[in-house]
């Protein structure tokens, strides 16, 4: 084994050697190929050898070195180890002889002409031809390749060239050359089976598949067909002309297939582009620009560019003729006044759409140019430009046009029975309604020109039919249109609607940066500047507490009578509120001090009002129920390390509920919080005199019923009800005084 | 009037500047350019299956620059303008230097451009730059003049003294894959395949690797190239060695097929060098 793999690369040593002979010179060519040939084909022969002899053959006939003549020779010799070579199945010998065999045919076929009873040879050229046409469809991608180049050689060899002698190239091999009544060559035979591989190749414009190196590979074999062979070039341009690679991969959002489509369509334009220069006087010149034209539109539309854009890709465009002469007239329309139009045309009713009643101006370009293909920015600056130099006369003039249509439109539409109107006005969720009530308000831009249009022109509303605008100008006394009503939505809906807005903005809140260092803002801190936690935490607790409790009433009014269960906005927003600050209550306790001083504050609000308008049902207090609830939620989680939080908690809240006291009790007998339960009971006796006779009441019940904590109690009960502990009374304001 | 003496006469710069930039003797002197450090194909024939073409437009930078990165990883490469004449920045914008592709070698440019303005054209990088491509080959080549096929160079042993290149060139003159730097030479290279009417029967990818004409945007533009030649390679030998294992079995696929799919995924990683590609006939 050993033994051979070095004999064969002893071999390709040599036939390197050979191939750098002939390379540098061409005349040792049929010595050399003479001397190969057979080494390849032997059936000992190994693989190795017959790939490099199909390489050697294909680079062979390709070389521009040898003459037509020289290479005809050659062919001769190499029918039957191309034939051999053939049965092989490896892609990369395959490519090289159907490569070769692609240089060969012609060759073959002109020898055949003049040669008419060497049947031998022309059969052994068929049985190649017929083998390389099986592989078309069923090789491997390489293969197929190749195959398509050796296809259009033969759709090449078997249609006719040139039929003017001036332009015929006498090296040029067509069924042209054929002589009649040929014995072996059937010159309507051959030219149908021209035919036919012409359909085969063309067939892969129809079938919708995006197999692109051999789209492409047959895009590319086309020119030479359409432009030497005057017969099938009309059916070929047809097919180039219906084919739109955009159109296909449009569908996909795939990378790959956006990238596919983009070297496709440009493949497609260079061929074009070559094929309408090479026949610029021909009869196809304008079909194939046109052509490029809507391919070019095709992919600013469906923008496959990439973003990167550059400028010789905009060289490209400058080509484009029709969209220069479009924005040359833009820019007339931009500094010659358009007259308003002397006689508005009011179509009939049911051919009317928004854009012929918006449309003043005459000129047929202008009113097809599609303005959304502009780029924002551009008409952004055209449309300023334009509102700033507009002239006030010309804009009354082209309003009152616009009005006038209106108002003969609904005169038209009084016409029409009833009995034909639609149905009710549609609820219809497309935007489409809202862009022409736009452009009809008197407060819109001048409908002056086509650049005007930019405010509202979309392709959509091209189409759209004005009959629903008629029933809604009809009911209404000015032309002005009012926007059909959406339904109310329904509780439930209100409720899932709020709930995903809330938690989207808690998401974000948790997110948000803690403000920094913490400044005593005083009023400011109810406006907020920056959006920060704590600001967007005032503005829920506003909105639970005031903002939204209007609306709440009206829902839970429907919802009561659809006997539904509606947990009104405001409730919600407190349950997450609640929720936050459960989330993490020892640093969000500022925002839970916010909170409860706004539902405070708003109780008391709701009360004042009730008390001066009988009218007024209060709401129901909500301080007490969610400050319980805060509390309930963070007494089992306090430690005696929180005493400052909670201290400065209880210190900044407005009112004690007697439930919260309750709470703190709890503390007091908690043998582990028991210090952190006094302390607060202490501070609120001090700086909460409102709820001091009710800690007291507290504390001297432990005192009496409690022996744990006796001493505790003790303690504050010596400064303030000493008599409880067999003290004598002292003055309340020494009490205070002492803390202070 | 007198104040302090100076050897250089005021606006030239001094001394010490000048004497990084001695001037030539004459315009004639030719200095042979310095061996280079390029080396030629590296390993075996068989790991290089694919061969290289780069083109862009005057056969100075970016081609250049795809050139010797692709020559240093050992590929076999050959690169093409497919401008009109070789123009190079000049004193001012309207006045360029124009040369001949083929005709004058980089040597002769980089000598009469140094000796024209050797400041100038330090700073702007063309000296260097033309001192690296007279390191890779003799002179630019136009691609519209390039014989498809013609035998080029025929290894180290028919270089001859006075027409030095230094990359390997291609013995057959034929390429697997031309990677075109610019869409307009794109454009060009599968407008001007169609003109010559694909006379070899061969199949060839043309891809486009769009790529600014400045030094930095050349050098990033290489390194995506190379990523490029080495992912097709890869694929190549990956497909070969399919087909060596399935001897008496069609490979299902072959590189062309698996072109397309390559440089889509290429592109994902190099969203700035917008691709573009087909496969085209020599």
């Amino acid at each position: 084994m050993a033994e051979g793999d070095v004999a064969v690369k002893d071999k390709i040593a040599q036939l390197n050697q050979a191939r750098s002979l002939v390379l540098q010179d061409s005349k040792f060519y049929p010595d050399i190929l003479k001397g190969i040939l057979p080494v390849i084909v032997a059936p000992s022969s190994v693989i190795e050898l017959r790939r490099w002899g199909a390489e050697f053959l294909a680079e062979t006939f390709s070389s521009p070195l040898l003459t037509a003549q020289k290479k005809q020779e050659l062919a001769l010799t190499c029918l039957g180890p191309l034939m051999t070579l053939l049965n092989e199945l490896e892609t990369g010998i395959l490519k090289n002889v159907i490569q070769c065999s692609s240089s060969i045919y012609p060759l073959i076929f002109r020898y055949i002409c003049h040669n008419k009873t060497d049947v031998g040879i022309w059969q052994q050229m068929v049985a190649i031809k017929s083998k390389i046409l099986s592989m078309l469809d069923t090789g491997a991608e390489g293969v197929r390749l190749a195959c398509i180049k050796f296809v259009q050689r033969i759709i090449l060899v078997q249609t006719p060239g040139a039929s003017d002698p001036r332009l015929v190239d006498k090296s040029e091999v067509s069924l042209t050359i054929v002589p009649l009544n040929h014995p072996i060559l059937n010159i309507h035979a051959l030219e149908a089976e021209a035919h036919g591989l012409l359909d085969r190749l063309l067939n892969v414009f129809q079938d919708g598949k995006l197999d692109a190196p051999i789209i492409t590979a047959i895009l590319n074999s086309l020119p030479a067909l359409v432009k030497g062979r005057a017969a099938i070039s009309n059916k070929i341009l047809n097919v180039l002309m219906a084919y739109n690679p955009i159109a296909i991969a449009a569908k996909s959002t795939v990378f790959k297939e956006r990238f596919i489509a983009r070297s496709l369509e440009k493949t497609l334009r260079m061929i074009l582009t070559h094929l309408a220069r090479a026949s610029s006087q021909g009869p196809h010149a304008t079909k194939i620009q046109q052509q490029i034209q809507r391919l070019l539109q095709a992919k600013s539309e469906f923008s496959i560019e990439v973003p990167k854009s550059n400028k010789r890709v905009m060289t490209a465009s400058d080509t484009d003729s029709v969209k220069r002469t479009k924005y040359a007239r833009n820019d007339e329309a931009e500094y010659t006044p358009t007259p308003p139009p002397p006689a508005i045309q009011v179509h009939p009713s049911n051919g009317t759409t928004y854009k012929t009643l918006f449309t003043l101006t005459g000129d047929q370009a202008l009113s097809n140019f599609d303005v959304s293909q502009l780029p924002i920015d551009m008409a952004a600056q055209i449309t300023l430009a334009t509102m700033f130099s507009v002239n006030q006369e010309a804009l009354e003039a082209s309003v009152a046009a616009v009005r006038q249509r209106l108002a003969t439109l609904v005169a038209a539409a009084a016409k029409i029975p009833a009995a034909s109107q639609p149905q009710a006005p549609q609820l219809d969720d497309d935007d489409d309604d809202y862009i022409p009530a736009e452009g009809g308000s008197t407060a819109a831009p001048p409908p002056r020109a086509g650049a005007d249009r930019v405010v509202y022109s979309e392709d959509s509303d091209d189409s759209y039919e004005v009959k629903d605008l008629i029933q809604t100008t009809a009911e209404s006394k000015a032309a002005a249109m009012d926007l059909v009503k959406m339904p109310d939505l329904s509780p439930v809906q209100v409720q899932e609607a709020c709930e995903g807005t809330l938690d989207r903005m808690f998401e974000t809140i948790t997110t948000l940066d803690k403000p920094g260092k913490k400044e005593r803002a005083g009023f400011g801190r109810l406006a907020p500047a920056s959006w920060d936690r704590d600001s967007w935490i005032t503005v829920l607790s506003r909105l639970s507490t005031r903002g939204l409790s209007g609306i709440d009433a009206d829902i839970q009014a429907v919802a009561t009578e659809n006997r539904m269960h509606y947990e009104t906005l405001s409730s919600q927003i407190r349950q997450k509120l609640y929720l936050y600050i459960m989330g993490d209550f020892r640093t969000r306790m500022d925002a839970a001090v916010s909170w409860l001083n706004e539902e405070w504050y708003n109780d008391k609000l709701q009360a004042l009002a009730a008390r001066q308008d009988e009218d007024i049902t209060p709401l129901e207090p909500q301080y007490a129920k969610w400050m319980a609830k805060v509390m309930d939620g963070i007494f089992p989680y306090l430690e005696t390390t929180d005493r400052n939080i909670f201290l400065r908690f209880l210190s900044e809240l407005p009112a004690i509920p007697a439930a919260v006291l309750g709470n703190i009790r709890g503390l007091c007998l908690d043998p582990e919080r028991s210090n952190l339960g006094f302390l607060a009971f202490q501070y609120l006796c001090m700086l909460k005199p409102p709820v001091r006779q009710e800690v007291l009441d507290i504390v001297e019940e432990l005192w009496h019923n409690h022996n744990d904590v006796k001493n505790s109690a003790r303690k504050l009960l010596v400064k303030f009800r000493p008599h409880i502990v067999g003290l004598p009374a002292k003055e309340p304001a020494a009490g205070a005084a002492g803390v202070s | 009037m007198s104040k302090g003496r100076s050897t250089t006469p005021p606006g030239d710069p001094p001394a010490e500047v000048l004497a990084l930039y001695p001037p030539p003797k004459s315009i004639k002197a030719r200095t042979p350019p310095i061996l280079p450090g390029i080396p030629g194909r590296q390993g075996p024939p068989e790991d290089f299956p694919l061969k290289f073409c780069t083109v862009c437009a005057n056969n100075q930078n970016r081609s250049m620059e795809a050139h010797l990165v692709l020559s240093q990883a050992g590929f076999p490469v050959i690169s093409f303008g497919t401008g009109s004449a070789v123009r190079l920045p000049g004193p001012s914008i309207d006045k360029p230097n124009i040369y001949a592709f083929n005709a004058t070698s980089y040597d002769d440019m980089y000598t009469e451009l140094k000796a024209r303005d050797v400041r100038l054209y330090t700073a702007n990088g063309l000296l260097s730059m033309l001192d690296r491509n007279r390191k890779i080959k003799r002179s630019p080549e136009r691609w519209q003049d390039w014989q498809v096929g013609l035998p080029r160079g025929n290894g180290p042993h028919e270089r001859t003294e006075a027409e030095k290149t230094y990359s390997d060139e291609i013995e057959s003159g034929v390429v697997d894959v031309v990677i075109t730097c610019e869409e307009r030479c794109w454009d060009a290279v599968v407008d001007d395949l169609i003109t010559r009417g694909s006379p070899l029967n061969r199949l060839v990818h043309v891809i486009n690797v769009d790529i600014k004409d400045n030094h930095e945007e050349a050098a990033v533009g290489g390194k995506g190239i190379l990523e490029l030649a080495q992912m097709l390679t890869a694929a190549a030998k990956e497909e070969r060695e399919k087909a060596a294992d399935e001897a008496r079995d069609f490979d299902r696929s072959s590189v062309d097929g698996r072109v397309p799919e390559i440089l889509a995924e290429w592109q994902e990683r190099h969203p700035t060098l917008p691709v573009l590609w087909t496969a085209s006939y020599f």
